[in-house]
């Protein structure tokens, strides 16, 4: 079994992967420029959260009977509302380009933001903490479901593992088998010369709308599921740095590559966590290597530790420098 | 309730008295004129004569500010570029809009659209293969036609001009249209490249079933492909008429130089 170190740090990679992805079909592969991500993050998370309190609350009977149904109802509430916001935020927003666009979703995610700030019954500053459905199943027998014995115990992380994973596996594949279809190849279009797109009988508005809905459902979702399995979510968790954050983790994977966008975030996920907790000094000291040797290598490594978000930055500026296009490039669907 | 027209059997485009004014200019004033099936109209007329403009109209990329144009029977004031598009109305721009990214076969592709839903592409049903296999023989077929197959899989933006433009037609070509326009197809060609491109656009009626507009400053070009040419200057038709009517019309020869001369050599000194 793996550490809960490392299997808390895996489900939240999966969040963020479903994230990028979802930024990448709005940003990359359909070029709205949109900076509200964190936004529609927001909603999910908050609705999830609201939705399980308010049952806990109201119906704690029902929602002990079948907690992992009610759980995957949270995620999929998180999703349907933050999908009908992103068409309300969309609709408005069609006409918009480039700058002005991003502009006016940065303007939505500001709001969201500030929403949740100042909302009493959301937390505030202070945070909401959701109802912990499933630790309290842990000791209780699960039902026969399916002609399945589902375990007695039920190990809360792996849960959330398996169910983010399955949430990436989803993600990923939605948006390629979108991409590889002819619809995939108007929202292209549309991102090369919306125009020229429309003129050869695209109907740019309906794709634009799909691809608003799909990427807000999809980052609602993201949100829906780190709401649940952190069970505290605040203010902080969904600010414009996270939107940027994102943003840096899909310029630099390679807009409109999935694949790269995937490493990309594996990378920018992983560097300053483990210069925050200072891994690299751990895994050198216990490699079993002369002391002598892999001292120079520990003390420095630590001095990146503890500068970390200055190490961080200066990654992004050297990447951003060198290679503006992505470590991967923008994939050639050839 | 939008205005029907009876039309003859024979027209499929029918503009009457139209008028486009950009604050305080007037683009176009009180444009009327017909395009029949399978007919090769050419349009020409000095620089900011109105000419893109005119296709910017019938394309719905700007409104109309009078008069009413009409695609067989439907009228077309105030419909979306991809609804008139639908409607079977294509056509090529001035500076080539290629989707640079995609490639040659894929902006083949773009054209042809769709009637899949999303749950077959999702699901990647039948129906989607089915879809899929048809277009891509389609694509290769037009391809072949317009001498592009071994550029295939190259990104469009990688092709030399002349070829950029042969494309830009074929993808206009790919919509299906009944009408299909050609904004300066010729420039930027040198004479094997017009040539070519000349026996291209001839053969497009009869192979494709559709009628042209033809917008061109090549005065050669026009004269070899076209039924019938309208001259416009400052917005207005001066002249219409076949091209040896209108090579000799003493108002088109104006237009050009202000001189008594011949248009070809109007054209000519127009162009250096």
């Amino acid at each position: 079994m793996f550490s809960v170190f490392f299997l808390h740090h895996a489900v939240l990679l999966g969040i963020y992967i479903i994230l990028t992805l979802s930024l990448n079909l709005i940003n990359g592969y359909c070029g709205l420029f949109s900076l509200g991500h964190a936004g529609f993050m927001a909603i999910g998370a908050y609705t999830s959260a609201v939705f399980v309190n308010v049952l806990s609350h109201a119906f704690p009977e029902i929602l002990s009977f079948a907690p992992i149904f009610f759980l995957f109802l949270s995620l999929l509430a998180g999703f349907a509302m933050t999908s009908f916001m992103g068409l309300l935020i969309g609709l408005p927003c069609m006409r918009l380009k480039g700058d002005y666009l991003a502009i006016a979703t940065l303007a939505f995610g500001e709001i969201i933001h500030q929403i949740i700030i100042n909302s009493q019954t959301l937390g505030g500053t202070k945070g909401y903490e959701i109802q912990p459905i499933l630790v309290v199943q842990q000791s209780r027998q699960l039902m026969h479901i399916f002609g399945m014995d589902i375990p007695k115990k039920l190990f809360y992380q792996e849960f959330f593992l398996a169910t983010t994973i399955v949430g990436v596996l989803g993600t990923f594949f939605l948006i390629r088998r979108l991409m590889s279809s002819a619809h995939g190849r108007a929202i292209h279009s549309i991102r090369e010369d919306e125009r020229a797109a429309d003129l050869l009988g695209i109907h740019t508005v309906k794709y634009k709308l799909l691809v608003f809905f799909l990427g807000s459902g999809l980052a609602g979702f993201a949100g829906a599921l780190y709401a649940q399995f952190m069970r505290l979510i605040g203010p902080a968790d969904f600010d414009l740095m996270k939107t940027v954050t994102l943003l840096l983790m899909v310029v630099l994977g390679g807009m409109g590559n999935q694949g790269g966008i995937i490493l990309a975030t594996f990378i920018l996920y992983a560097i300053p966590e483990i210069l925050r907790a200072d891994l690299l000094s751990f895994w050198i000291t216990n490699m079993g290597f002369d002391p002598s040797l892999t001292m120079p290598i520990v003390h420095f490594s630590r001095i990146l530790s503890s500068g970390f978000q200055i190490v961080y930055a200066l990654l992004l500026i050297i990447l951003m420098i060198c290679r503006p296009q992505g470590i991967f490039g923008k994939k050639r669907n050839l | 309730m939008r205005p029907t027209l009876p039309v003859t059997a024979s027209d499929l485009l029918k503009i009457q008295n139209l008028s486009k004014n950009f604050v305080g200019l007037k683009a176009l004033s009180d444009v009327s004129f017909e395009v029949y099936e399978r007919e090769i109209l050419g349009v020409i007329g000095p620089n900011g004569a109105g000419k893109t403009t005119l296709f910017n109209l019938l394309t719905g990329v700007y409104p109309v500010s009078s008069g009413d144009m009409f695609l067989q029977n439907i009228h077309l004031n105030g419909l979306p570029g991809f609804r008139i598009a639908s409607y079977g109305m294509g056509r090529t721009f001035q500076n080539i809009r290629l989707f640079k990214e995609m490639s040659v076969v894929e902006n083949i592709l773009v054209a042809f659209g769709t009637r899949v839903s999303l749950w077959d592409a999702w699901f990647h049903t039948e129906k989607f293969w089915a879809e899929e296999t048809q277009f891509l023989k389609e694509a290769k077929e037009l391809l072949s036609l317009f001498g592009l197959s071994e550029h295939a899989f190259k990104r469009s933006n990688d092709l030399p001009y002349g070829l950029q433009r042969k494309l830009e037609i074929a993808r206009a070509i790919a919509l299906r249209p009944k009408l299909l326009l050609l904004d300066e197809p010729a420039a930027g060609l040198n004479t094997t490249e017009s040539e070519q491109l000349l026996t291209l656009v001839k053969r497009l009626p009869l192979e494709f079933n559709c009628a042209l507009i033809v917008i061109e400053h090549d005065m050669q070009f026009i004269n070899k492909i076209c039924d019938r040419i309208v001259v416009l200057n400052h917005g207005e038709i001066i002249a219409q008429g076949n091209p040896c009517e209108i090579r000799k019309n003493p108002l088109v020869i104006e237009a050009y130089l202000g001189k008594h001369h011949d248009v070809d050599n109007a054209m000519t000194k127009s162009d250096e």
